[in-house]
């Protein structure tokens, strides 16, 4: 809301604003806190059962050895079996198992044998028993479990507890919270955002407009009451009292009327003339005739709907091809990692092909209606996406999910951008990608930790929910827009198309900026990255986590870039170096390949995105001079341009699988980054000739 | 009056004598020709306590053709004769012998109109009796006991780390030679050798028993790491003779059937137990006879569950146990 002075709106909003964030992290913490004695309770105890139900089933095997007058040191693969239950039983550190005489017969192979613990064992596997006992040394925490056959004591199982599995085990429960806790912050913002916006910010708003139309003696304009609170009294008083004055100026005007027609000539009423004629150049009691509406606040109530249409098609993102992987089959002699990045390239062709179709019939029938259609078909696709099995239905269902969010996404950006006032746009802009990327945030990092706990059916179940609760929103929030107007004439794009093309400063722009930028987008961190940290045996809710980073660069260090770098560089040094730290991103997977070399390089790249994804556009509009840009028109290009980001976007993870159907993970990256370093460095030389070349003519 | 007295009489002596035919019709017992190709196995054992333990009447006639194919065609003419509801038959041989090749298999030759069931047949298919095994079409049907070459593989290579194996065959057993040529083509894609010795044949074509330790020594001499037994019968009848000189070699016995192992020394092998296996082929002739269906009906198949078995006394000879790991599955015989 625009004020000359700081209104109490202002600052009530952002109290309500801080007061919840407080509300949400204290609770989340004090829960947090009060559930850590319980989860030290009930975790240890787990860990021993686990830990006696697997001396059980190695004391059964002995047992068996035992009956059948096998030697006990005659064994073979015992090393290998015990290797095998540690790798299956985390919690575990040790497997070992001792004759009466106190000698290790077998071991695991990573278990260190010290003086200490040899001695322990000495000690512990001389002594029978009949049942196990639960030991806590130095040199050992955990069971001894003996192996007995027909009251003849044969040896000792130990089997020894990881201490530090619980920090461990808590550690990724606190990343969880501390996931869910930020997640909460953003949905609660959002969701207070609408309300405030709903119940207080545009009714105080209307008020205040009311206020200073009466100010300036308007008195035709009357308040829709929003039916609300204290609103709705003040709502009827301001009415009333327009009536009143309107009411009275018509009476004194008929009055007059009146009166000159009995009394024409009286000497009175000239001054009443001039009176009246003074009030009506004053005062205003029916409308202008170019009036405009005020419609304050219409554009933050498409904000939380879209956030949450966001946050529906992000939660899979962590995990589509990891899904893919899981459902592959030999089809037509494609390779694997190809085929792992075609549902990905699915959703984002159809995503590409949804929206130029749903702009020709936009005008004609209505945004409510591609709303709605939209938000059916991404739930209802969501949905059986979760009980898919075979992969050729999930690239089916992947595509239809890419024409839903396609028609919704096109839609609300319509509105966002063409259908607030011209002052509000900016403003309108920047709710619009808020509500982007904080859904995507909230949705890969919520949709990892659903992943591991429910399964990824569970997720695509929840996609489908939040999916129609955003329907419910948009049916609650979204203005009626029947739709005016014949289709989109497309004609004009079409020849703009050629113009635009043959461009070479706009063409260079695509090329070596925007759509490799998107190949890594989609290739990289949507395809790849997954994989990988799948490969290296992360957990989904860490998977996520990493897509979050990303988002969360973009969202707190681009605006930095954008209000402080962008003074003292220019636009193409910027994207030149975007350009080139994207590359050397990913090239840090490829010399540390590791988690956290995956890690790193994600966070640079969020970095490396957010210094040119302000810019790149505006490229590609500098690429044309005024007056071409006057005939094209700023859409088409915008359209065009949009229109290649896209193909980028469909590319990047079919490229990476071709990458990868020839070459290893490693080779793969250091390929992509170099490719997409070159190409930046590549548009700083072509920019840079140009540049001389528009010097020199 | 007395007239119709005595045509009530006849009429329910009649219908009595009519029931009493039904019934005796009802009561007669199938009756099942058995072929077994050397001597009663606990195939056959399997085969006709089924039908005892449910009470299903049947009179089995039982041939044995103690390991010589050249009385088969006697068998056949013997039940062209009597004409049984069933001709239940062992192996391979067995099986080609009375029914014939899927391709040539004359009427006046071999048996065709009478329902068929073979039993402990490995590879019917690349015998030549059926054409797949989803359906003979044709008058016959059966079980195949074995388990799959590449399921026998993993479990031989939970055990042993392969490179070397030796294959011991009777080269006129068309299962052995069929099971060598699979083991010939695993090795290549798997990395280890396969090094064979076939057994020597007398006149008629039969194997020869004399030939067997020259046979098997000749293996032994090229040090493979363990051998290999196929379903062979020959191999089978011979089995201790064979463990004992490979003992002697310190070379272990992995065997496809189950008697080598149980009864001859051979230290393991995943096997079906005949016993189970011939029950199994009993309800399938169940299904003819009591049933009413066609053998072209019945699939060609074996039990899905397979017994590794780890002969305990071959162990302690070879000083060869079973793996810890596999120690909760194996079924240990003594």
């Amino acid at each position: 809301m625009k004020t000359d002075n700081k209104t109490p709106v202002v600052s009530l909003t952002f109290k309500i604003n801080l007061l919840t964030i407080a509300l949400i992290g204290l609770s989340g913490l004090l829960l947090s806190l009060s559930y850590l004695p319980i989860f030290d309770e009930t975790t240890k105890p787990l860990i021993d059962k686990k830990a006696y139900a697997i001396a059980e089933s190695l004391g059964l095997s002995f047992r068996k050895a035992i009956e059948n007058e096998i030697p006990l040191d005659r064994l073979q693969n015992t090393a290998l079996v015990f290797d095998q239950v540690l790798k299956e039983n985390k919690e575990l550190k040790s497997i070992m198992f001792a004759n009466p005489e106190g000698s290790l017969l077998y071991r695991d192979s990573g278990v260190n044998i010290d003086k200490g613990l040899t001695g322990f064992i000495k000690e512990k596997a001389g002594q029978s028993s009949r049942t196990y006992v639960l030991t806590s040394a130095d040199v050992f925490h955990g069971l001894e479990m003996p192996v007995n056959y027909h009251g003849i004591y044969y040896g000792k199982l130990f089997i020894e507890t990881d201490r530090e599995y619980y920090r461990q085990v808590f550690q990724d429960i606190l990343f969880d919270i501390l996931t869910v806790i930020l997640i909460s912050f953003i949905v609660a913002l959002e969701m207070l955002k609408l309300t405030i916006n709903l119940l207080v910010t545009r009714p105080i708003e209307l008020v205040a407009h009311a206020l200073d139309e009466m100010k300036k003696g308007h008195y035709w304009q009357r308040l829709k009451s929003s039916g609300l609170g204290e609103f709705v009294s003040i709502d009827r008083q301001l009415n009333a009292i327009a009536d009143s004055m309107t009411s009275r100026y018509r009476a004194a005007a008929a009055r007059y009327e009146n009166l000159s027609t009995r009394f024409a000539g009286a000497r009175g009423l000239g001054d009443a003339a001039r009176s009246l004629r003074a009030i009506e150049a004053e005062y205003l009691f029916e409308p202008p005739a170019d009036v405009r509406q005020y419609r304050p606040g219409r554009i933050p109530n498409y904000r939380a709907p879209f956030f949450i249409f966001m946050f529906s098609h992000m939660l899979c993102l962590s995990f589509v091809p990891i899904m893919s992987e899981k459902m592959y089959r030999p089809i037509m002699g494609l390779s694997k990692s190809f085929l792992n990045g075609v549902p990905i390239s699915a959703f984002m062709l159809f995503w590409a092909l949804a929206m130029p179709l749903t702009g020709i019939w936009l005008r004609r029938l209505g945004r409510r209606k591609f709303i709605f259609l939209g938000c059916l078909i991404s739930a209802l696709s969501l949905l059986l996406t979760a009980f898919v099995s075979r992969y050729e239905y999930f690239v089916v269902l992947r595509s239809l999910s890419g024409v839903g969010f396609g028609m919704v996404f096109l839609c609300v950006q319509d509105i966002f951008l063409r259908g607030s006032q011209q002052e509000e746009r900016s403003i309108a802009s920047s709710y619009f990608w808020a509500a982007f990327f904080s859904g995507t945030v909230c949705g890969t990092g919520i949709g990892g930790i659903l992943a591991d706990r429910a399964g990824f059916s569970g997720v695509f179940i929840a996609s489908a929910l939040a999916a129609c609760f955003s329907w419910v929103l948009f049916l609650f929030l979204a203005e009626e827009d029947k739709g005016s107007g014949e289709p989109k004439d497309m004609k004009h794009y079409d020849s703009a198309l050629g113009t635009i093309i043959k461009n070479i400063r706009f063409s260079s722009v695509v090329l070596f900026l925007s759509i490799p930028g998107k190949i890594v987008l989609t290739g990289f961190l949507y395809y790849l990255v997954p994989l990988t940290l799948h490969g290296f045996g992360a957990s989904q809710s860490f998977i996520g986590r990493v897509l979050m980073i990303f988002s969360l660069a973009i969202i707190f260090i681009g605006p930095f870039f954008a209000r402080h770098f962008s003074k003292y560089f220019s636009r193409a040094f910027l994207s030149v170096s975007g350009s080139v730290l994207a590359g050397s991103s990913i090239i840090i997977g490829f010399l540390v390949h590791t988690v956290y070399g995956v890690v790193i390089g994600v966070t640079l790249l969020g970095i490396a995105r957010s210094m040119y994804l302000p810019v790149v556009d505006a490229l590609a509009l500098e690429a044309f001079r005024d007056e071409e840009l006057k005939k094209i028109g700023t859409a088409s290009v915008l359209s065009i341009y949009g229109l290649f980001e896209k193909a980028g976007n469909v590319l990047g993870p079919v490229i990476v699988g071709l990458l990868l159907s020839f070459a290893d993970t490693r080779s793969a990256l250091l390929l992509i980054g170099t490719g997409t370093a070159a190409c930046g460095l590549l548009y700083g030389v072509l920019h840079l000739i140009e540049g001389k070349k528009a010097a020199v003519s | 009056m007395n007239r119709r007295c005595l045509v009530y009489l006849l009429v329910t002596i009649c219908l009595v004598f009519s029931q009493a035919g039904l019934l005796s019709a009802a009561m007669k017992p199938y009756r099942i020709y058995v072929v077994a190709w050397r001597g009663i196995t606990n195939g056959e054992r399997g085969f006709m306590d089924y039908f005892t333990d449910r009470k299903i009447p049947v009179e089995f006639i039982i041939r044995d053709c103690e390991s010589d194919k050249n009385r088969l065609p006697d068998f056949v003419r013997e039940i062209k004769e009597i004409r049984p509801d069933l001709v239940y038959v062992f192996g391979t041989s067995g099986a080609l012998g009375l029914f014939g090749p899927r391709d040539n298999h004359p009427a006046d030759k071999y048996i065709t109109d009478i329902p068929g069931v073979f039993n402990i047949v490995s590879v019917p298919v690349e015998s030549n009796l059926v054409e797949n095994l989803n359906s003979s079409n044709r008058n016959i049907t059966g079980t195949v006991h074995i388990a799959p070459m590449e399921t026998q593989l993993n479990a031989l290579k939970s055990v042993f780390r392969l490179t070397r194996l030796g294959v011991l065959y009777n080269p006129q057993e068309k299962n052995s030679v069929l099971a060598l040529k699979k083991l010939e083509k695993a090795g290549k894609e798997q990395g280890f050798e396969i090094i064979s010795s076939a057994f020597g044949l007398k006149e008629d074509k039969n194997p020869d028993k004399a030939s067997i330790p020259e046979a098997v020594v000749r293996l032994a001499a090229q040090n493979p790491q363990l051998v290999y037994f196929p379903s062979d019968s020959f191999l089978v009848s011979n089995a201790t003779e064979v463990v004992d000189i490979l003992n002697r070699y310190r070379i272990p016995v992995f065997s496809a059937t189950e008697d080598p192992i149980s009864k001859s020394g051979a230290l393991m092998g995943l096997v079906c137990h005949y016993y189970n296996v011939g029950m199994y082929s009993a309800y399938k002739a169940e299904q003819i006879l009591v049933h009413g269906k066609k053998p072209s009906e019945i699939p060609i198949d074996s039990l899905n569950r397979f017994s590794f078995l780890f002969n305990m006394t071959a162990a302690k000879k070879l000083d060869l146990y079973p793996p810890f790991n596999l120690l909760k599955f194996v079924e240990i015989v003594r």
